[in-house]
């Protein structure tokens, strides 16, 4: 996490403490209220994967980034099948999360079980600041389970080439 | 002149101290074995820990932690703590003190629970719970330690406690800065005036790389400036105030500090250079108000009554301007101007830097951002709310498909005699067991052998047919016994292979059965649960559609109580800046009227 960016929020002494006290009814029922939001949130959050996500048809695509050096990246387009289903541009903010370790769940959607082809399309800017335009293509089988892909940006250190994959997990 | 209050200063500044998440982060990003933890990183990382919290939660409901289930519980108390669930984050840490868990996360526990008493105002409890932390091998979770520690002891008034916490600093060299000036200042709150100077002037004069160094080089030579004005030390105090950049947002009370003490030190003379100076800054500053007032002063002790006079009617017209402007920003906040739509002060409001300056306390952004929370509340309850009856649409359509396909399904389990079927399977097994135990290898001939066999078996008959004299008969009859006896030879030696084969594939055979079993059985539950998981899908959507119809006016009304808190504390903190001006007004008004007075008295016009 940027430190400089922490430590530019000052908490002030005396008054970093609990809010007012005066206030506490209403902090309570502010706490009471982001519970209750929280928990909404989760449940509705299953319903939605469990209602228009249904595992026998779901496929979520990830992305991820490793290290980010060699490669500033700008867009990914993803087809599955020859149809685009995503294109999605970054900005720096998110950039900056991917590079600390965050993955960003770029798709989801349903496909019919069976083979399906996919491919994501990396732009961004390469080794010597050039531009940059790189593919992987998965051939995959979409079995009674959902599936899930990571699309793999990382450093490749051997040759100073950015390297593109996709990964199947099983979970 | 007004007196300076230096004093003021010192008890403002303020211990610095980390983001309250800190500890959290890692230093080098480890590799992500959960999918659904890299997800809620990727909005922990943004700062969007609604999100965050919802996908972890909802991640440990579906065991989707499998390798990161300590990293998220130590994320979700964490966030629900920033997020003011001092209970739940609470419980959380609790948990993570068991022994047989990795000494970081129970060191991470014990710092947050130090962190959660604290915030009660429980500085005992957060002292005991710090001393549980071993911080020794991790710089990040050190530094946070020890500037955590110092504020639990200045809590309970121990400024003496506070500076040996910070010595020696453990935490990042990066850091170190934070820890010196807090040092620095527990140092003079115990009454150790020359080491307090000293560990500040140090940090004052100590070359700053970044503009975070800067900056924090700025406010200590600021804040050691007006305490060695106090101590009437003021070559060193202009030594400090002259550290500080002209560009710098510290800048003008520095100024200010230097017009100070060069009139408490007696030379009005030297005082004009740094108040006029002040004078081109912008009016809304507080020091620059301050010296509208002290310049005619000065003025006025360097004999220069004339030109005081002039500078006190600027005053007067700056202050009434000033007064104006103050009033508009007052009028914008009661016509409800303050808090903008995003919970921030509006870029185009009246008076602002007015609003800038009262807004920038503690509990002032405390409540905008609990107002902001309020905000990310009713906006993730309004996209649930729109997002919903795509949910009604799916289960409508998932019911209408169900609907289409049950006929088929149900014809399929009507067509399907799994008796038969079973019986077919049990007289196999049984033919099979007949040749094992009788060892008869034809049994098992594949066609082209079984045709063979009864070819032979059709010549011998033939020849058996013959008369018994027939003269080749013995030779015939001779050959095709050694023809089947050939091909019984071949039988045999295929035997073991082909009846292991066998066994294998009825055991496949056990297997699929097993499968159809299943399958039937499910389609059958299915069949039966269908309209249950129907109906229990439409309960939870009915109560979520409940839900979100009681809670977002229930999220109005709070955002309403908060915005009109934030309204009262910005008037009460504009109606003490008014005051302030007005008395400012008042003295230069008196200071004009006195200089009126002596030039009468003497026969002479300002």
């Amino acid at each position: 996490m940027n430190k400089i960016r922490l430590y530019g929020l000052i908490l002030l002494l005396g008054l970093a403490g609990t809010a007012a006290a005066s206030d506490q009814g209403l902090d309570e029922q502010v706490r009471a209220l982001k519970r209750e939001v929280l928990q909404l949130n989760k449940e509705l959050f299953l319903l939605e994967e469990e209602l228009l996500y249904p595992s026998s048809t779901q496929l979520a695509v990830f992305v991820s980034l490793d290290v980010g050096e060699l490669f500033k990246l700008d867009a990914v387009t993803l087809k599955i099948d020859d149809q685009v289903v995503a294109h999605y541009l970054y900005t720096d903010r998110e950039l900056a999360a991917l590079r600390k370790g965050g993955v960003q769940r770029l798709w989801v959607g349903n496909v019919k079980q069976g083979a399906h082809q996919v491919v994501a399309t990396f732009t961004g800017t390469g080794p010597q600041q050039r531009d940059y335009r790189r593919g992987a293509t998965l051939d995959l089988n979409k079995g009674l389970g959902p599936k899930y892909l990571e699309l793999k940006i990382s450093d490749r250190t051997q040759n100073q080439q950015p390297e593109f994959t996709i990964k199947e997990w099983e979970q | 002149m007004p007196l300076p209050r230096p004093h003021r200063m010192l008890r403002q500044a303020a211990l610095l101290l980390g983001c309250l998440l800190a500890p959290l982060a890692q230093s080098a990003p480890k590799p992500v074995q959960d999918l659904a933890y890299g997800q809620a990183l990727f909005h922990f990382y943004q700062d969007d820990y609604l999100t965050a919290l919802t996908l972890l939660l909802a991640a440990q409901d579906t065991g989707k932690l499998r390798h990161h289930a300590l990293d998220g519980e130590l994320l979700i108390g964490g966030m629900q703590l920033s997020y003011g669930l001092h209970v739940e984050a609470e419980a959380i840490f609790r948990r993570l003190l068991d022994a047989s868990l990795p000494a970081p996360v129970r060191n991470r526990a014990w710092y947050y629970l130090g962190r959660i008493a604290y915030e009660k105002g429980q500085p005992e409890l957060a002292e005991r719970a710090l001393a549980r932390v071993d911080a020794e091998s991790e710089p990040e979770l050190a530094g946070e330690r020890q500037l955590l520690l110092a504020l639990a002891r200045l809590q309970r008034d121990d400024p003496t406690g506070a500076a040996a916490a910070l010595e020696p600093w453990r935490g990042e060299p990066r850091t170190a800065g934070y820890a010196r000036y807090n040092l620095g200042l527990a140092q003079l709150r115990q009454g150790l005036e020359d080491k307090g100077i000293a560990t500040l002037e140090a940090l004052g004069r100590d070359p700053a790389a970044s503009e975070e160094q800067w900056a924090l080089r700025d406010k200590t030579n600021l804040a050691l400036g007006y305490h060695l004005i106090q101590r009437q030390d003021y070559r060193r105090a202009r030594a400090a105030f002259e550290r500080v950049r002209q560009d710098s947002p510290f800048a003008s009370r520095a100024l200010l500090g230097l017009g100070w003490l060069e009139t408490a030190a007696g030379r009005h003379a030297a005082a004009l250079a740094p108040l006029t100076l002040l004078q081109s800054r912008p009016l809304d500053d507080p020091a620059v108000q301050e010296a509208l007032l002290a310049l005619p002063h000065v003025h006025a002790r360097l004999g220069d009554k004339a030109g005081a006079a002039a500078l006190y009617r600027d005053a007067i017209a700056g202050f009434e301007r000033e007064l104006q402007r103050l009033r508009d920003a007052e009028d914008a906040v009661r016509a409800g101007a303050l808090p903008d739509a995003d919970g921030r002060l509006p870029a185009d409001l009246p008076g602002r830097p007015y609003l800038v300056e009262v807004t920038a306390g503690h509990d002032f952004q405390q409540g905008l951002k609990t107002y902001r929370e309020l905000l990310g509340l009713r906006a993730n309850l309004l996209r649930w709310q729109a997002s919903i009856t795509s949910f009604d649409d799916m289960l409508l359509s998932r019911e209408t498909r169900y609907a289409a396909t049950l006929p088929a399904a149900e014809r399929l389990l009507a067509e399907l005699d799994v008796e038969a079927l079973q019986r077919r399977r049990a007289a196999l097994h049984a033919e099979f067991e007949r040749i094992v135990a009788a060892g008869d290898a034809p049994a098992l001939a594949i066609p082209a052998e079984r045709a063979r066999w009864h070819e032979i078996d059709a010549l011998l008959a033939r020849l058996d047919a013959l008369p018994a004299d027939h003269p080749q008969l013995p030779e015939l009859r001779e050959r095709a016994l050694r023809l089947k006896g050939v091909l019984l030879w071949s039988l045999e030696a295929a035997y073991p292979q082909r009846s292991w084969d066998l066994r294998k594939a009825l055991r496949g055979l056990d297997t699929d059965f097993r499968e159809l079993d299943d399958r039937r059985a499910a389609l059958l539950q299915a069949r039966v649960d269908a309209e249950r998981r129907f109906a229990g899908y439409r309960l939870r959507i009915a109560e979520a559609h409940e839900r979100i119809a009681r809670l977002l006016p229930q999220t109005e009304r709070l955002l309403a109580i908060q915005a009109e808190d934030l309204q009262q504390r910005a008037l009460a903190a504009l109606h003490q800046r008014r005051l302030t001006l007005e008395r400012q007004l008042s003295q230069a008004r008196f200071g004009l009227a006195w200089l009126y007075d002596e030039a009468a008295s003497r026969g002479e016009t300002p």
